[in-house]
């Protein structure tokens, strides 16, 4: 669990304190594709007596501004919705967004974890009041991450007793972690240019390699607003976790939307979301890049993957 | 907690090679036409179960002799994991040169043993139980069309668990078939209650008639009756010192040995009704899963050995 969430878990604590039924501001609004820490803080403030509101995404999982203006009311406590999601990638309008709390003057957070090291994140630009983020997602250490508060926005501690990060989290700073995470941050900086055009060479070769050679194939989230690293695409007829289990054997690691493997049987909230068939939600992989992916690598699943796709299209439809 | 909970083994590493074997080269994949069951004088039977927007779904192909009633080759198709896949391989190699009377016989759990690489050790993770059901479901279907009767003569068709399509025939079966005590087992080895969830208990989003939590404590029931144990009164027709003992009794045997390895502890405060309210002790309190996941191990051990019912909350003064 990265110290993101916990982060996360601090802006719970605010939204906790004004969810008291005697404070006015008892509204909140996000997305139903959010990352299930915000996503279940959410429902679990909803049980402390808080509206909610879960604005919903269109087919290519973008919210508009104008979705978040209109949900916007004088109880409205705080905004939180994610700068790129982690199943599709797609990009969401943060700038407008937040000049629409701006506005009336409500308070708005970014979970930027998946952006960071993918596009350029600039709060100043962005004008968000709080911005949450993991180290481990742009090759810092596990268990650091980072929360940016403006400056004049409170926050309540979210442990007590203790003088550290000007009394916000008492405890003994992990300096390690924050060394580790900073000079991450650094070299994600540098690279951006990098992710922006060789990365997303990379996966645009993988992805039209697919869209062109292998029938049947459903592209998720938006192709334009998508971090350059990720590709979400569903096969028909293969099942997610099977192709998983294919790809691992000729050692390539992806993830699936599917959610067979785990306690919980349905498929991806966020795949549903997107108003896709509920049997392609089971079909779709999600294929991620870094600043480490070669081109031999991208080459390599090209060679293997049609095969794949054939081998198990023959199990499920015998064709 | 111990490292192996927090560094668990790869999920890649929970499966039996024969698993990965059957998963990597199904030997019964594929399906008959009605040309290739005349070419061998065979009467075909194809029967289906499970749905892609389920997650899975599987169809077997029998070539049965109807002179015999022997099955002289069976194929299969998939759309599943890599379990399902392999169960099915492994399902249809069972029926093979079985009568269909004595394939209705095959269990999921003669299906899950066949893919043990050592007769102790599961093939795959627990999760990955409702896989090897599904074989076992379209076996039963496949009788069913071969014998040219309803379903419903072999099962009721009492839908239980809408979003997984599991009756409550299946339900008792497989409760009776695995001696499986908690509603978490039911949903792994049927899916049935692993969706929307409404037919867990009343009370979810979906109306629903019947519901696990019932089915499981009527078979159970039923069960213990059969054995011949003696039927004791009902936990909630009890005094209400004698219910405190019997809390007490169950917190020392199963859960104080457990928290105290973490240097917790519980002791009992109220029983009102069927609310049990605990109080923390030790290492315990403030722990994260104080209010989830060890609150829920007191409610399922409880309700195991006392009352399905039971409801266990944290006491307030």
């Amino acid at each position: 669990m990265s110290t993101a969430i916990i982060y996360r878990q601090q802006l719970k604590f605010v939204a906790k304190t004004s969810a008291s039924p005697k404070s006015r501001k008892n509204h909140y609004i996000t997305t139903n594709i959010e990352h299930p820490t915000v996503y279940r803080t959410f429902e679990y403030l909803e049980k402390l007596g808080a509206q909610v509101t879960y604005l919903p995404c269109d087919k290519n999982g973008l919210i508009s501004a104008e979705q978040v203006a209109a949900a916007l009311t004088e109880q409205t406590a705080l905004v939180s919705i994610m700068l790129a999601n982690n199943e599709i990638g797609t990009i969401l309008p943060l700038q407008e967004i937040a000049a629409e709390c701006r506005k009336i003057g409500v308070l708005i957070h970014t979970d930027a974890t998946q952006a960071i090291g993918k596009i350029p994140v600039n709060v100043q630009d962005l004008g968000v009041d709080y911005l949450s983020f993991s180290a481990h997602k742009f090759h810092g250490p596990k268990g650091i991450g980072g929360l940016y508060t403006r400056r004049g926005k409170r926050l309540e501690p979210f442990f007590h007793g203790g003088e550290q990060m000007a009394n916000l989290r008492a405890g003994t700073l992990n300096v390690p972690g924050i060394i580790g995470m900073g000079v991450a941050a650094q070299e994600a900086l540098d690279g951006l240019d990098y992710a922006a055009t060789e990365v997303k060479r990379l996966r645009d070769k993988l992805e039209n390699f697919i869209l062109q050679n292998i029938p049947d194939v459903f592209l998720n989230g938006d192709k334009q607003k998508r971090t350059p690293n990720t590709l979400n695409i569903a096969f028909q007829d293969c099942e997610g976790e099977a192709l998983l289990w294919d790809l691992n054997e000729h050692g390539i690691a992806a993830s699936t939307g599917s959610a067979c493997a785990s306690e919980e049987l349905e498929s991806s909230r966020v795949l549903r979301a997107l108003g896709i068939d509920k049997a392609l939600s089971h079909m779709a992989v999600r294929f991620s890049l870094s600043h480490f992916t070669t081109e031999k690598e991208i080459d390599y699943v090209i060679s293997v993957l049609p095969a794949i796709i054939k081998r198990l299209r023959e199990i499920s439809e015998g064709k | 907690m111990s490292k192996d909970d927090l560094i668990g083994l790869s999920l890649w590493e929970a499966y039996s090679q024969k698993v990965h074997d059957r998963m990597n080269n199904p030997a019964h994949r594929g399906s008959f036409t009605d040309k290739d069951a005349k070419a061998q004088n065979c009467k075909l039977v194809v029967a289906d179960f499970g749905d892609a927007s389920c997650g899975d779904s599987i169809q077997l192909f029998w070539l049965v002799d109807p002179r015999t009633d022997l099955i002289k080759d069976a194929r299969f198709l998939s759309f599943g994991c890599g379990t399902a896949i392999a169960s099915a391989d492994i399902m249809a190699e069972l029926t093979i040169g079985r009568t269909v009377d004595a394939a209705a016989q095959i269990t999921n759990l003669d299906v899950e043993k066949a893919l043990r690489d050592d007769p102790d050790t599961p093939a795959f993770p627990g999760q990955k139980m409702h896989c090897s059901v599904m074989a076992y479901d379209v076996i039963k279907r496949a009788v069913a069309k071969h014998k040219n009767i309803d379903i419903n003569e072999l099962e009721d068709q009492e839908m239980v668990c809408e979003c997984a399509r599991v009756t409550r025939g299946m339900i008792v079966d497989v409760i009776r078939k695995n001696d499986l005590k908690t509603v978490e087992e039911i949903t792994r080895y049927t899916k049935a209650g692993g969706y929307c969830k409404s037919c867990i208990r009343p009370g979810g989003h979906e109306q629903r008639k019947y519901f696990l939590e019932d089915i499981l404590r009527d078979t159970r029931q039923k069960m213990a009756e059969e054995k011949g144990e003696t039927q004791t009164i009902a936990f909630a027709e009890l005094p209400k010192a004698q219910q405190f003992k019997k809390v007490e009794e169950v917190l020392a045997a199963y859960l104080a040995p457990v928290l105290a390895k973490d240097r917790g502890g519980v002791e009992l405060a109220d029983i009102v009704g069927k609310e049990v309210q605990i109080v923390y002790q030790g290492a315990c309190h403030g722990c994260a899963s104080a209010e989830t996941g060890t609150l829920k191990l007191i409610e399922s051990t409880l309700r195991e050995k006392l009352d399905p019912e039971i409801q266990v909350t944290i006491y307030a003064k």
